[in-house]
């Protein structure tokens, strides 16, 4: 393992990935049990939007934006939610990956 | 008299020894960070490996700090740099001192210590071309 600590890009692009996972993810709910947003989402599901939300606070330290502190603080709110509640609804875990896409596009 | 010096600048690989420690390191505290569990986020949040990693990372965050003295830099770039350690030994004593931490206090030490890091890569212009060989004193 050597993770070279380079720059932004190198987050992005591992970001990119965990996100892409989270969507994959979406997707395979949906496509198994509909549009239902209340269907409750778990176990490693939840490890890897929580650790995509990790890299997502990482990624936003290396930026330089006006709008970090305020994404930082939603991603924060995230993961406090996360750790108190530990399962998420189908609609609260996109709401989670709506967050992910922004602050990819920031 | 040998009359050929072997000469190297190893300032550039010494920078990148630090990046890539810093960098498994940081991998290592994200996945603590992911998998530490405890049910509220107000109670003391005590994982000392999560706080060794994090003094570990600010280690070799000093230590890319002080790489980029081999680096041609302005006078307000050597005061940056400078206060960049300051605010570093600060975050390292904070972990060490503060018995109290939460768990979203090491998020915070763990955004800020990035955010100081990413400045710090930019500290300095790289010299020319890093140079290996020998010549001939005469």
């Amino acid at each position: 393992m050597n993770f070279l600590f380079s720059s932004k890009d190198e987050f992005k692009k591992n970001l990119i990935e965990r996100v892409n996972k989270i969507k994959d993810t979406i997707e395979k709910v949906e496509k198994k049990y509909g549009n239902n947003g209340k269907v409750l989402i778990k176990d490693s599901a939840i490890i890897d939007l929580k650790e995509t939300l990790i890299w997502a606070l990482s990624y936003l330290a290396m930026l330089n934006s006006d709008k970090v502190k305020e994404y930082k603080d939603k991603v924060i709110e995230k993961l406090a939610y996360i750790r108190e509640n530990r399962i998420l609804t189908l609609d609260q875990y996109k709401d989670a990956y709506n967050l992910l896409q922004q602050i990819l596009i920031l | 008299m040998d009359t050929n010096l072997q000469y190297t600048y190893s300032i550039p690989d010494l920078k990148t020894r630090f990046q890539i420690g810093f960098g498994n390191i940081i991998e290592q505290i994200i996945e603590l960070l992911t998998y530490s569990d405890i049910s509220t986020d107000t109670e003391t949040f005590d994982n000392e490996e999560l706080k060794n990693k994090l003094r570990a990372a600010i280690s070799y965050a000093l230590g890319l700090l002080a790489s980029t003295w081999g680096y041609s830099m302005s006078e307000k770039t050597q005061r940056d740099v400078l206060i960049a350690k300051e605010s570093l030994k600060a975050l390292f004593d904070r972990i060490v001192k503060d018995p109290e931490l939460t768990y979203l206090d090491l998020l915070d030490i763990y955004f800020e210590l990035i955010q100081k890091v990413s400045i710090i890569l930019n500290y300095g212009t790289p010299m020319p071309q890093p140079r290996t060989g020998s010549y001939e004193i005469t």
